[in-house]
């Protein structure tokens, strides 16, 4: 008997190809937004590991020096100190190109002890002949991008630049992308250790010690040396765990997005629910008539299920081919917002997971069923019967529906509550979000009924017949209109909510920024990135800045990285005048009893985030690496600080010098005398400047501007997925309610012989519409606004350590609902012209 | 016929470790045109031009001999032999250690790290009563006191292993390794002069000119120090082999690979036999061999002057190459027909180059009587 069912419902699927779409379309997106994002997280930490495999190999600790070098003689005592444990020196800069106007990166390695890290099986194999990287000086590999970047090939010669010496070298071989056997990574010129060393012309020093120990003991044993014979000024860092910890930083980013992408299956859910539903309720004559040739309720449930799989199936497949291509388009972007944010690599390949692929499938299919269940059971409910009743689903009276949802409503608000009071990660902040909106969505039955009981009685007059009887329909089918509502509220309250915590939050920079920026120019070098140590701006230069007529006062700061309970961390060493101080705005601390100490005492203060990564506050000690060794600072204040999410430690230069002997600078702020306009400073002090030397001038007003497209450039692909899904969203949507407006055929029929005019028709169509959508709308207002207090509140503070403050635009949230209600009426206007064309007596065939 | 060549060995794995290890491996596997084989590999690496070449015989002057030869591309010091304790554990050791010079000179350079020699060290340790073959490999630069090799009084060394030539007089040498909780620190002294190997010390690999190495050893060394394995600490005597070889080209074609023997047997004699195996199964015709006797002459065998069958076979589990075990030799000119085996099986070096390095048991006879013996059995390029 099975063969007859599955006859008859494909062939109800083939009639209804506009409903099988929808379904497919539904469970396709939130299976491609799932995908995309997944895909796109993994094919950055692929790049990352691709070039952790470059600068750090098979390395499991690094030992670094107080000045980010070590000596060679440190090299030479450890490697007889510890003669099993496979060690090798590398020194990693930056370099300028001079004849490309940029810098890249100078990864001086030795290919004999690096192999040694490598050994068991694991070596890097490297193409080329080593004995010529090793043995000829001033020779180099490039990957073939780079080199094409560059315009060099095997053979010719690149000249690079550092501490004011132009080396020319020789490019012996071209190698593979990093993902290829024996590639390396893009923007990287690989040398040998002697050849780095004559570079960048510091033949006592190494950058650092990388080493492989697999035995915990001797990881231990190494630290206890360090301790006992080096004072401390040494630090041995563990590369996994750190690997791991910058990984963790960008889950924080990932999150965000990975939230997207359920909220897009849940929407897609929901779809799917609707589409079941009225397949359900459109064979239910079918399901009657197979009933009585005997199907049993068995055959039909499993029917059903199968048909949803294969809906599911069919739908995931189609998501995730385009989620590959949603992907590839993410890269870029993603890319760019890693580099911005996280770690500097090249994320220019996409790399498939297939783990990822099946898992995005399976819980496509998963989904599917899941929706479908309850349909799949009512139609198991189907009586055998020739007679056929138009009520075969007997809706659950409007009583029950409201006691409920309004219990569910209640309960999951509850439960949301409790979630986010007691728990402290960022995940359960999204299980917060989603416990409101389902919550929220409970109600949307009820919200209907009141909307257009409230409706009703505005409507109160005979004008508006057409009107009170849309509403009335409405309210009595509210467990079919429900569903679709809920689903439109979703969408709307999750464009109101990641809407609203975008603007806060680009607000609270914009604020920042202009508080922080008090300088007029900056100079600093242009080359200068987060991840290594720039050359230095050198005393005489400022002491000239200052000697100029117009200029008033500067400030400085000296950025570097330093150790702190084995991990890095950015320091940054400031000269600050007075107007410079009223650029930190604290969260913690007062500003009068801050300034006081900051010069001459061991105090420090420190950003947001890393105070809260780090679950520190104000007096609180933090041991820092200086150079004589691990010396205590107090923490007397915590600064707002959108500049790194990992965080900072600011410090004054006068007690920098106490610990740290570095001459030269990173940054200056230059300060005009009031009487001299912005661009005969910017005259002046460019006039200082050495035509090729790296240095920049900025205004404030251009780095908030750089500041804010690096924000943007953030944002842009959680903007342009909410677009996608929301977008996708509204077209289901819209695709649910006309398929609800044409079900009512035979109740349109009914009302056309009972008299009603075709623009009254239009009217009692479009009233209803109307009112799902002005009930989606209104609902998705608050849903929205707590969505945005959760995001704000709980899930950044606890990603990123930031706190912000909420601005709610009502733009924004007029736009929002203005969407929905036009996705409501869109849905409205076919079904209403249909009703109004329709012939009472075709209508009524079978009244 | 002067002799050709004795000993491809220190050579071919000196390249083969050294190119494989740093790549050029990758290269010629993946060219089908040039697959792995010794001859690939010899042939592959033309020496940069301003090395010194083996063309002539020299005077050897030592001690400053066994220091190292920097003008030549590549050495090695190779010491292999068999111990026992008190208590009558054995154990079979080797420690190698090789020179590789990238260019004849090092440029001049402020860094200390500018260097053109690189140093590579093979040291292991087969425990034969609980069957565990303990191997290690070690590779630096000369830099920085963390490789390199000294003359006066001649010491090579990376980072804390050794060989040093402690008594000069007596040709005592002290030999130094420590790897995790493997370790020896052994007593070399000479009991045979040393041997020129080839034509007075400069030993042919083809007809062609510069094609050729210096090379000497000394048969037989008593043994004296200790050995120590998880299992314990072990004072150990025995007997070793060491081997001194240096060149710039070496050239061997259509062989896949060698079995090299150096034997001490207990009347006195000693015996080193090596054959090429080549690609149409037959040795080559650079297979020799030497039989050193106990009153210091020695006789030199051509390839048709020796049998070397194979008996036995292993398969090892590691690396799924199948070696040769147990051999029968048969020496008719000297009326010599010894049986080998190996004291275990697993000796196979699977790091970057692949070969079976292993203490073997010898017994057979000599004329008419009984002889056993020690040794040393080096099989290369099994595929």
């Amino acid at each position: 008997m099975a063969p007859l069912v599955y006859v008859a419902f494909s062939r109800h699927l083939t009639k209804h190809p506009w409903q099988l779409g929808l379904a497919l379309l539904g469970i396709a997106v939130g299976v491609a937004v799932i995908v995309a994002i997944r895909l796109t997280q993994h094919s950055a930490f692929e790049a990352f590991d691709a070039a952790t495999r470059t600068t750090v190999g098979q390395a499991s600790h690094r030992l670094v020096g107080p000045n980010g070098q070590v000596n060679n003689e440190i090299y030479q005592r450890f490697a007889l100190a510890f003669p099993a444990i496979p060690m090798t020196p590398v020194i990693n800069r930056r370099v300028t190109l001079p004849n490309h106007a940029r810098t890249i990166e100078l990864l001086g390695i030795d290919p004999i002890s690096r192999t040694e890290i490598g050994s068991d099986g694991r070596t890097e194999r490297m193409s080329f002949d080593p004995g010529e990287l090793i043995a000829e000086p001033y020779t180099a590999v490039v990957n073939q991008t780079t080199a094409a970047e560059l315009g060099v090939q095997e053979g010719s010669s690149i000249t690079v630049r550092s501490g004011g010496t132009a080396t020319s070298l020789k490019i012996i071989a071209l190698l593979p992308q990093a993902h290829s056997p024996g590639g390396i990574v893009n923007g990287l010129i690989v040398v040998d250790i002697a050849t780095a060393q004559e570079v960048l012309q510091i033949y006592q020093d190494i950058g650092h010690i990388d080493f492989r120990i697999d035995d915990p003991k001797m990881a231990n044993q190494l630290g206890q040396a360090l301790t006992t014979d080096y004072a401390s000024t040494l630090q041995l860092i563990d590369l996994a765990a750190q690997s791991l910890n910058i990984k963790r930083m960008t889950a924080a980013f990932y999150s965000n997005l990975n939230a997207l992408s359920l909220m897009a299956l849940l929407v897609g859910m929901f779809l799917i629910y609707n589409t079941e539903t009225f397949l359900v309720l459109q064979r239910r004559d079918i399901l009657g008539r197979l009933r009585a040739l005997g199907v049993s309720r068995r055959q039909i449930l499993i029917s059903i299920l199968l048909e949803s799989s294969c809906i599911g199936a069919i739908g995931s497949l189609g998501g995730i081919i385009f989620g590959i291509f949603l992907a590839n388009g993410l890269l870029g972007i993603v890319s760019t917002t890693i580099n911005d944010l996280y770690f500097k690599t090249s994320i220019d390949t996409l790399s498939i997971a297939p783990v990822t692929l099946l898992v995005s499938f399976v819980a496509g299919i998963g989904a599917t069923l899941f929706a479908a269940l309850v349909p799949a059971v009512h139609a198991t409910r189907i009586e055998p019967t020739l007679v056929l009743n138009r009520n075969g689903l007997r809706p659950l009276s409007i009583r029950r529906v409201c006691l409920i949802t309004g219990i569910l409503f209640i309960l999951c608000n509850l439960l949301a509550w409790l979630v986010l009071e007691y728990s402290q990660t960022p995940n359960a902040g999204f299980a917060g979000i989603s416990l409101v909106v389902f919550g929220f969505a409970a109600i949307c039955p009820l919200a209907i009924v009141a909307l257009s009981a409230a409706a009703r009685w505005l409507l109160g007059s005979r004008r508006f017949l057409p009107e009170r009887h849309g509403l009335r329909t409405v309210s009595v089918a509210v467990n079919r209109t429900g569903t679709a509502t809920a689903a439109l509220m979703i969408a709307t309250a999750a464009s109101i909510g990641i809407g609203i915590m975008v603007t806060s939050f680009r607000a609270s920079v914009t604020d920042w920024l202009d508080s922080a920026l008090r300088a007029d120019l900056y100079i600093a070098d242009a080359q200068f990135d987060n991840q290594s140590e720039g050359s230095k701006i050198a005393p005489e230069f400022v002491e000239h800045i200052e000697s100029l007529a117009a200029v008033n006062a500067t400030s400085t700061v000296l950025r570097r990285q330093v150790t702190t309970a084995g991990s890095t961390v950015r320091l940054s060493a400031y000269r600050l005048n007075d107007v410079a101080r009223k650029g930190f705005s604290f969260k913690v601390g007062d500003a009068d009893s801050i300034w006081p100490q900051w010069q001459d005492h061991d105090v420090v203060i420190v950003t947001e985030p890393y105070a809260y990564h780090q679950g520190l506050t104000v007096n609180d000690d933090i041991r820092i690496q200086t150079e004589a060794g691990e010396r205590s600072f107090r923490i007397i204040g915590v600064y707002l600080d959108y500049a790194s999410e990992r965080g900072s430690i600011s410090i004054s230069r006068s007690t920098y010098d106490r610990h740290w002997q570095t001459v030269g600078y990173d940054g200056i702020g230059v300060y005009a005398d009031p009487a001299v306009a912005l661009g005969d400073l910017m005259q002046a002090v460019a006039a200082t400047i050495d035509e090729d030397s790296n240095l920049a001038i900025n205004t404030a007003t251009e780095l908030k501007r750089t500041s804010l497209e690096v924000f943007d450039r953030t944002f842009l692909i959680t903007e342009l997925l909410r677009a996608i899904a929301v977008t996708v969203s509204f077209i289901g949507i819209l695709g649910a309610l006309l398929a609800q407006q044409l079900e009512r055929t035979q109740e349109y029929g009914i009302l056309r012989a009972i008299g009603f005019t075709n623009p009254e028709m239009r009217r009692t169509v479009l009233t209803q519409t109307s009112l799902l959508g002005i009930t989606a709308a209104v609902i998705a207002i608050p849903v929205g606004i707590l969505m945005a207090v959760i995001l704000i509140d709980v899930i950044n503070p606890r990603s990123f350590g930031w706190t912000m403050l909420m601005e709610i635009s009502p733009a924004l949230i007029t736009k929002s609902c203005a969407i929905a209600l036009l996705a409501a009426l869109c849905a409205g206007f076919y079904p209403s012209y249909r009703a109004a064309r329709i012939e009472p007596a075709d209508a009524m065939r079978y009244e | 016929m002067p002799c050709v060549t004795s000993n491809m060995r220190g050579f071919a794995i000196l390249l083969i470790a050294f190119l494989s290890l740093v790549g050029i491996h990758a290269k010629l596997t993946s060219s089908d045109e040039n697959p792995r084989t010794v001859a690939g590999l010899l042939t592959e690496s033309d020496p940069p031009p301003g090395f010194e070449y083996a063309l002539e015989p020299r005077p050897f002057e030592f001690p400053k001999d066994h220091s190292a030869h920097p003008k030549f591309r590549s050495e090695w010091w190779y010491f292999t032999g068999n111990v026992e304790s008190a208590s009558g554990v054995p154990f079979g050791f080797q420690l190698t250690l090789f020179r590789f010079a990238m260019r004849p000179q090092s440029s001049q350079s402020n860094s200390p790290w500018r260097t053109n020699n690189v140093y590579l060290g093979h040291f292991a340790v087969s425990d034969i009563t609980a069957g565990v073959f303990h191997n290690f490999e070690r590779q630096s630069r000369a830099v920085l006191d963390l490789a390199g090799a000294r003359g006066d009084p001649p010491r090579m060394w990376i980072r804390d292993w050794s060989i040093e030539l402690i008594d000069v007089e007596q040709e005592v040498w002290r030999l130094k390794a420590q790897e995790a909780d493997v370790g020896l620190d052994l007593a070399l002294s000479a009991l045979r002069p040393i041997a020129m190997q080839g034509d007075r010390g400069l030993s042919k690999k083809s007809k062609e000119s510069g094609n050729a190495s210096y090379y000497y050893s000394i048969p037989r060394m008593a043994v004296a120090g200790s050995i120590s394995t998880a299992s314990g600490f072990h004072t150990v005597n025995g007997n070793a082999w060491f081997d001194h070889e240096w060149s710039t080209s070496a050239l061997a074609q259509g062989q896949i690979g060698w079995d090299w023997f150096s034997l001490q047997l207990d009347n006195g004699f000693d015996l080193m036999i090596y054959q090429f195996r080549t690609e149409n199964g037959k040795p080559d015709t650079a297979s020799h061999g030497v039989v050193l006797h106990p009153d210091g002459t020695s006789t030199k065998l051509s390839r048709e002057q020796f049998e070397i069958k194979a008996q036995e076979y292993w398969k090892s589990p590691k690396s799924g190459l199948r070696y040769p075990i147990a051999w029968s030799v048969h020496i008719p000119q000297q009326a010599l027909t010894l049986n080998i085996l190996c004291r275990m099986p697993n000796q196979e070096w699977h790091n970057n180059f692949r070969y079976w390095e292993g203490a073997v048991d010898v017994d057979g006879y000599l004329g008419e009587n009984l002889v056993t013996g020690r040794g040393y059995v080096e099989l290369v390029g099994y595929e």
